[in-house]
């Protein structure tokens, strides 16, 4: 299962992300299943809408990260691949034929 | 009991016992009458709204059958405007293209649908019927509307043997997920627990295709595979925890933590239109009596695991030993696992005891 940073990520139809009132955080919701997300994971999953490639969601965290946050490009992109592999081996996130 | 009120995640709504199926496996109670009247429309919205107030995020619409519920619909819609994810748990029965698209129109969000078998015979031995030509037509429902769905095959010894040829199909359907769940031995399936327990070497055979399908479908179609208890070596987590996470309201409005604790004894559940929700969930002396680890006997209070499985089924701990507040007998811990090794002892060969079809609990006598 690889995959490249050309490619479009999407959430599948059967996941939602929502806003939890209790945690003020982002919750990505599927059957039987909630994933309550980080800052930095909401940041991601917000961008997977199928427009943009991952390289295109790694430069733009990456431009808006700041420098007290000490991130490099690399980081930014070892975790943001990272994210959305696990999000798709569950079946949560599949990329746009291009 | 502890001292703060964990928060519900998940509401799961039992809209109604009837159903047109008569699962042999089925996780409703075997003994109970019920009660009460049956929750009216406004009693559901009501409590939908006020499970969401105490942080539930999903709802589970199921039953019996809740297609059989008529304002189903209007539940759904009220469910979705409270950004709740919602989930159909049905046998897909009876069920027409119109009605799904006014589901989906409602704002359902995903549909768990059950595959019981894939013969004649086995089907009409564990349902009492057969609808699988009507279930294989609401997936193709379902997949034309783009409405996301889960295959679910309940597993055991009267369709292990076709599993494979289940897992075919189910994967030509193309849903969301599979999830192959062994029966648990509650409700319906104790009472037939002689014809439905597999033994080790079915199951063993069943985890390898289940795994095999979950590698060549990773990526497209999640494969869950559920072992039964009985065979786990250590309890399941149930319900994470009694009273921790999952609120269940029975089709009579009482509030329970899970499918079958109203058939123990000695507990008081509430009725839901007796009182606000929350007050229920925080208060009520059946929900705190196996909530937390206080209530832990020896060597469940003193077990390095005991976060983890929280002691097991409280219900599986009554049906097997007599005793709800006992370590979950399938536990190789349990004083009393030497019934479950005996149980899978007698898996290894096959019995001719008749299954019996599951009945509806019944219904309030009419005034």
């Amino acid at each position: 299962m690889n995959v490249r940073l050309d490619q479009r990520p999407r959430l599948a139809r059967a996941a939602r992300l929502r806003l939890d009132a209790q945690t003020h955080s982002y919750i990505l919701l599927s059957p039987e299943r909630g994933l309550l997300l980080n800052d930095s994971a909401t940041e991601v999953v917000l961008r997977c809408t199928g427009e943009l490639t991952i390289q295109e969601i790694v430069d733009t965290l990456f431009q808006a990260s700041t420098p007290e946050q000490g991130l490099s490009h690399t980081t930014v992109q070892e975790d943001v691949l990272n994210l959305i592999t696990a999000l798709h081996r569950r079946n949560l996130l599949f990329f746009e034929v291009p | 009991m502890t001292s703060v009120t964990p928060r519900v995640l998940t509401l799961i709504a039992e809209l109604t016992y009837r159903c047109p199926l008569r699962c042999v496996y089925c996780s409703n109670p075997t003994q109970t009458s019920q009660t009460a009247e049956p929750l009216a429309t406004r009693d559901w919205l009501r409590v939908i709204e006020e499970a969401e107030q105490l942080g539930a995020l999903q709802v589970h619409f199921t039953g019996g059958e809740p297609l059989l519920f008529s304002d189903l619909e209007q539940l759904v819609q009220s469910a979705r405007r409270l950004d709740l994810y919602t989930n159909l748990i049905t046998s897909g029965v009876p069920l027409s293209r119109n009605r799904l698209e006014s589901l989906q129109k409602a704002g359902l969000d995903h549909v768990q649908l059950s595959f019981q078998a894939l013969s004649d015979s086995a089907t009409y031995r564990i349902t009492g019927t057969n609808k699988l030509e009507q279930k294989l037509q609401v997936a193709r429902w379902l997949n034309e509307l783009e409405l996301p769905f889960t295959i679910n095959i309940v597993l055991h010894r009267e369709n292990i043997d076709e599993l494979s040829g289940m897992l075919e199909l189910a994967e030509s359907l193309q849903p969301h997920r599979i999830e192959v769940a062994n029966a648990q031995y509650l409700g319906w399936a104790l009472v037939n627990r002689d014809r439905l327990l597999p033994s080790f070497e079915q199951l063993a055979r069943a985890r390898e295709l289940a795994v095999a399908a979950r590698e060549r479908l990773m990526g497209k179609t999640d494969v869950l595979f559920v072992l039964p208890d009985y065979y786990a070596g250590r309890p399941r987590s149930c319900m994470q925890g009694w009273a921790q996470s999952y609120l269940l309201i029975t089709p009579d409005g009482l509030v329970l933590p899970c499918h079958a604790a109203r058939d123990l004894p000695g507990l008081e559940f509430d009725d839901v239109r007796l009182a606000p929700l929350a007050q229920i969930w925080a208060e009520s002396p059946a929900l705190g009596r196996f909530r937390g680890s206080e209530w832990q006997p020896e060597p469940c209070r003193s077990c390095v695991e005991r976060s983890r499985d929280g002691g097991g089924c409280r219900c599986q701990a009554f049906a097997l030993s007599g005793d709800a507040s006992a370590p979950d007998p399938t536990c190789s811990l349990s004083p009393s696992h030497h019934l479950v090794r005996t149980a899978r002892q007698q898996a290894e060969r096959p019995v001719s005891t008749p299954l019996q079809l599951r009945r509806a609990p019944q219904a309030r006598p009419m005034h």
